[in-house]
């Protein structure tokens, strides 16, 4: 058994610093004390049983919130679109002006207070009785906001303590539509442990599109919980880019509760080093006529590992569902590795569901197709391997960024 | 659908659980209760060597510190294991009747009641039985016929006194006596099951089967069996089972380890009819089953068929482990659970050598209240160079109060390896039906028309003789399931 | 042009090809026929440099020793293999294929690379001639094209990559009439006096619309009789019978 009195004494100081409510003081105990019940989870706990953070969670047995000294963002780091920002610098949130009709971006307070139920997991407990910062985005009924929001998480050069919590809140009301993006930039080689709870709403006939860029983070231990509720007639298309992180847990939980909802969850993974990234997705369908889609590709090269949990939950209310997943992975070395566990549970009879799931080496065929026109074997699997993650990429609905990240593959569809 | 027809002639013969009837017969039991006394008395009853008896003592310390596994999906109520008999035998097999003539008549009976004929004018042909009731071994067919061309086919009891050398090297190779609990409980309280032996080169030239009957009430069956092919020979294994209608669940515990040695093929092919309960969910075996074969030589090949009709609820994965280079390992399975029948099974192939090949197929069909998990696992180890599997799991769901659920564990770690898995849930389609019912079928016939067309691949792979029985039961099983 | 002597091919200890000799001038067309099994698909995958194929004897093609060679070289230097089922590759864009294998050939052989524009100007160019719209382009490499339009795009590359020695595996299976006359239309329009065919077929209509110079029959691995193209009529008539034994 771990030693958790460090974290303890981190987190008695830390309520005592807290500026808060009773009730969210109440509920941060509850948290943690649930925590510590078990303390971080173990590699023979089922839901853990792939997760890199079984491993690496320990060395976070002391956490400290960072004070940093860094107060700007370079400007140079910013998406040269127009764009509504929201920057954390060092886990601090900075938030500018928006002056838009029907949208407003502000600190999450409101989400801090209704959170009120402790959940199983036991690191994202950890995060609930932690996270102090986030941003509350809401979108009033009837607004289609057309600018996209991109969402900062910037760790600079300044940043000595080794961890960031955050946690944030998305409600779209009726008839609205909202893009945003969500980018990590790591300034900085340390160590760090970041987790971040995201709570969705989708109202009504509403659509968000969400987008992750999470790359290059060669220390990092980072846990993303995303949970998002729909409503009739809302759509959710969720995509996250992985490129060359550390040791990473997306979990991402998505209820269907109204009619004709839809939600597309998407990724792909390029994995170097190291890498070890874990994947847990659920998709509960509650009510009929709901329909989703699960699509993960990972390019494993050198000793990275990734793992891939799926679900498809069924009730037995939710007639005339369609589920479908889909999950690949290329080893691309010896000393790759994939583990995969994409799961069906379903209690309604009409209702179509499928999964697959297929690993395995860069098909040999195509590869001497390619070589037979005169492209050095080199290029030839550069270029196979692109086109593997691109297929995910070519599915998103919004032109801009696809195209954003069609040439962060360095695959560009409209330049030749 | 070439069997169709036939399916539909043979259909409405039963209309129950036709093998639910009680053999009355006096019986020799052990006192209630797990102890290392009942341990020595079954071992003594088999008149078992001192070095059996041993191994099972030691099994039986080892449980002492085991626990119950508790992560699959049927929950069952805590079973008192001090409250089972663990031994249970007609009286007048005490002494080991010397010709199958001499068997007594009322378990003749029940076995020709049962369709398996014992008496050598009646006798299936092309068929060796092995005969088990409750805790013994009645008959074993045609073992004088085999034991010619070098084939050994009897109970594991016998085995344990006439083959000595091959049971110690093989007993507990491919399921560890300490695996897991119930493997362990098995390795200390087994009672009967069969043993073969196919000598070097040769191909078996009949079929060979168990048929497990359980007869006594409040008595936990616990089969061992241990099918070792020898270099280049060739067995196909076929077990069936049933059990009378009793409003207690009982207890199947078994342990069936399978070696085949270089270019040794082992088909196992199992019809699972154990009674399942009433359609209140009354009643019914507990098959909790540990089967495992070993591919060890080189291009050797394990293939497991399963039709799992029976049971309150069936527990089991039967699984390959592919250690010799280009070995083979399927697993197909048609898994039905109506009413309020649990099943939690799938398969494991783990790879080891090179070129290793693996491919399941699993069909569960679900209906009433009932639950049906496939759980498997493909591991691929690091130095298993291009191997290869397949995977398709399909479920059937008829009504919305049923569950189907499918939990594959996928794990590769050699780049030069292939994984494929692929599952889908459906119903049973309104087209189908109409179309059937159009040409004249009522909607039971339809409906099992439709689920033996579902499970067509499973089915194909059993021997020929099963097929039809297979295909009958797949129809019976899922009665009253579409009103 | 091409000199194949003693070719040898075998895939896993089985020997297909058992010592094949073959010679192709500049500008000819060589048709080789022969029945399922004889080795046809071995013989371009031989030619072609394909991985898992044990190859002996020689093959000599503009002076060099092509054995020498692996594929993309070989490709490089000028040989061009149209397959019976041109490969899938989803998520390769199909211009941006095209245009990194016109660059690597054009590299290889000392020429500037392409840059977009004018790259795209020569795509324009042919694929109009071909008859091919932009919208199959940009669509991932023969993912989801239809058995004509996998040809068409094979054709397109011998039109782009401009080899010189073109090898075509039953590229006439499962065409339609109009598909082949796209597909013989689109070979003959690039016959040149400096580049040569090689036409492999199991039947004798693609000869119908390329009229071979010559015409081989292989069975069991080598070339049992050479004639002009009046011998594929005969083969229509007679069947492979007659050469086999």
């Amino acid at each position: 058994m771990e030693n958790y009195e460090n974290i303890k004494v981190n987190f008695d100081s830390f309520i005592q610093s807290l500026k808060s409510n009773a009730d969210d003081i109440e509920f941060r105990k509850k948290s943690f004390n649930h925590f510590l019940t078990n303390g971080f989870p173990k590699a023979k706990d089922e839901e853990w049983k792939y997760s890199p953070l079984t491993k690496d969670l320990n060395k976070f047995l002391s956490v400290e919130f960072g004070k940093s000294t860094e107060q700007n963002f370079p400007e140079e780091l910013k998406e040269n679109y127009d764009h509504y920002p929201i920057i954390f610098i060092d886990g601090n949130l900075q938030l500018e002006n928006v002056q838009e009709n029907g949208l407003k971006i502000v600190k999450n307070e409101k989400f801090l207070k209704s959170v009120k139920k402790e959940g199983t997991n036991p690191v994202l407990n950890f995060t609930n009785a932690f996270a102090d910062e986030g941003y509350l985005i809401e979108v009033e009924p009837n607004t289609i906001i057309s600018k996209p929001i991109v969402v900062y998480n910037f760790y600079s050069k300044n940043f000595s303590s080794n961890f960031v919590s955050a946690k944030n809140f998305i409600l779209i009301n009726e008839s609205s539509e909202i893009t945003i993006f969500e980018k990590n930039i790591y300034n900085s080689d340390q160590e760090y442990l970041i987790t971040s709870n995201t709570e969705v709403f989708l109202a009504k006939n509403s659509k968000l599109k969400k987008y992750n860029v999470n790359e290059e983070n060669k220390h990092s231990t980072i846990f993303n919980f995303t949970k998002a509720n729909l409503d009739e007639g809302s759509e959710l298309e969720h995509f996250t880019f992985s490129k060359n992180i550390n040791s990473c847990r997306d979990e991402t939980i998505v209820n269907l509760n109204g009619k004709n909802s839809f939600a597309s969850v998407s990724g792909i993974q390029s994995l170097l080093d190291n890498n070890n990234h874990e994947i847990k997705l659920i998709i509960n369908h509650n009510e009929e006529f709901t329909e989703s889609s699960q699509f993960i590709k990972s390019a494993l090269h050198d000793s990275s590992t990734a793992a891939f949990q799926g679900k498809i939950f069924v009730d037995s209310q939710a007639q005339k569902t369609d589920g479908y997943q889909l999950s690949r992975a290329l080893l691309l070395s010896d000393k790759a590795r994939f583990f995969s566990k994409p799961e069906l549970e379903i209690y309604a009879d009409d209702v179509k569901c499928s999964h697959g799931s297929s690993s395995g080496s860069i098909d040999n065929e195509s590869i001497f197709y390619l070589r037979s026109r005169g492209i050095d074997e080199t290029d030839a699997k550069e270029m196979m391997i692109k086109g593997f993650l691109a297929e995910v990429i070519d599915k998103l609905k919004d032109d801009r960024f696809k195209k954003i990240f069609f040439s962060k593959l360095g695959h560009d569809s409209e330049n030749v | 659908m070439s069997n169709g027809q036939e399916f539909i002639n043979n259909y409405n013969q039963g209309t129950e659980y036709a093998q639910g009837f009680v053999t009355d017969v006096e019986t020799i039991d052990v006192p209630k209760g797990l102890s290392e006394e009942v341990v020595k008395f079954i071992s003594k009853q088999k008149k078992e060597p001192k070095w059996m008896l041993e191994w099972r003592l030691k099994a039986f310390e080892r449980l002492q510190s085991m626990k119950e596994p508790d992560w699959q999906k049927p929950k069952y109520p805590k079973i008192d294991y001090q409250d089972l008999y663990y031994y249970s035998a007609p009286k007048s097999l005490q002494d080991q009747p010397k010709s199958l003539d001499e068997i007594d008549p009322e378990i003749r009976k029940t076995y020709d009641k049962l369709g398996i004929p014992l008496l050598e004018q009646k006798r299936l042909s092309g068929i060796a039985v092995d005969a088990v009731f409750d805790s013994v071994s009645v008959a074993t067919t045609f073992k004088e016929k085999l034991g010619e061309i070098g084939v050994i086919f009897c109970s594991i009891s016998e085995a344990t006194r006439e083959h000595p050398e091959l049971v110690k090297k093989y007993l507990g190779s491919v399921i560890p006596m300490s695996d897991h609990f119930f493997a362990t409980l098995n390795s200390a309280v087994f009672t009967d099951g069969s043993f073969v032996y196919i000598p070097p080169g040769v191909r078996c030239p009949m079929e060979l089967s168990t048929y497990f009957r359980i007869n006594a009430s409040n008595t936990g069956q616990f089969e061992r069996t241990l099918i070792i092919a020898d270099k280049g020979s060739y067995v196909s294994y076929l077990e069936g089972c049933t059990a009378p209608m009793r409003d207690e669940n009982q207890l199947h515990a078994a342990n069936v380890e399978l070696v085949a040695l270089d270019d040794a093929e082992i088909k196992y092919s199992t019809v699972q009819n154990w009674y399942p309960g009433d359609k209140d969910g009354k009643g019914g075996i507990y098959n909790f089953v540990t089967k495992r074969g070993a591919c060890r030589g080189k291009n050797s090949k394990i293939s497991w068929t399963q039709v799992e009709t029976g049971s309150a609820i069936t527990w089991k994965y039967p699984s390959c482990i592919l250690q010799g280079d280009n070995s083979q390992g399927e697993f197909y399975s048609v898994a039905i659970t109506n009413n309020y029948q649990k099943a939690d099974t799938g398969t494991k192939m783990i790879h080891l050598g090179k070129n290793t090949r693996s491919k399941i197929i699993s069909k569960g069909i679900s209906a009433g209240h009932a639950d049906n998990t496939y759980r498997g696992m493909v591991s691929i180890h690091p130095k298993a160079t291009g191997a290869k599997n397949f995977t398709q799991c399909d479920s059937l769901l008829v009504g919305n109060k049923c569950g189907a659920h499918t939990i594959p564990y996928i794990e590769n770690k050699n780049a030069s390896s292939e994984i494929e898995h692929e599952a889908t849930t459906s119903k049973i389609g309104e087209d189908q039906l109409f179309y059937c019912r159009q040409r004249g079928l009522n909607q039971e016939e339809a409906v099992s028309l439709i689920v033996n067309g579902f499970c067509k691949e499973v089915l194909q792979q059993l021997p020929m003789e099963f097929a039809v029985e297979a295909q009958k039961l797949v129809g019976i099983s899922l009665e009253g399931s579409v009103g | 042009m091409i000199e194949i002597k003693n070719l040898k091919a075998s895939v896993d200890e089985k020997e297909i090809l058992k010592g094949l000799n073959l010679s192709i001038g500049k500008g000819e067309v060589h048709a080789i026929m022969g029945p399922n099994g004889s080795g046809k698909s071995t013989l371009s995958y031989a030619l072609s440099g394909k991985e898992g194929y044990n190859v002996s004897g020689e093959i000599k093609f503009n002076k060099k020793n092509l054995l020498e060679l692996n594929t993309e070289e070989r490709a490089q230097e000028g040989v061009f293999l149209a397959l019976q089922y041109p490969t899938e590759i989803p998520g390769v864009f199909t211009k941006n294929f095209l245009r990194t294998s016109l660059n690597s050939i054009r590299k290889a052989n000392g020429e500037s690379e392409l840059n977009a524009i004018e790259f795209l100007k020569i795509l324009k160019e042919k694929s109009t001639e071909l008859k091919i719209d932009d919208e199959m382009l940009a669509r991932p490499l023969n993912v989801g094209f239809s058995g004509g339009e996998k040809k068409r795009n094979e054709i397109l590359q011998m039109a782009l990559l401009e080899p010189s020695f073109i090898i075509m595996d039953e590229t006439d299976s499962g065409l339609d009439i109009d598909a082949l006359k796209v597909v013989s239309n689109g070979v003959n329009s690039l016959r040149d006096p400096d580049r040569s065919f090689l036409i492999i077929t199991h039947y004798q209509r693609l000869l119908n619309y390329i009229k071979p110079d010559f015409v081989h029959v292989l069975s069991d691995g080598k070339i049992v009789k050479t004639g002009d193209w009046k011998l594929a009529l005969d083969l229509e008539k007679e069947g492979y019978g007659q050469f086999i034994n």
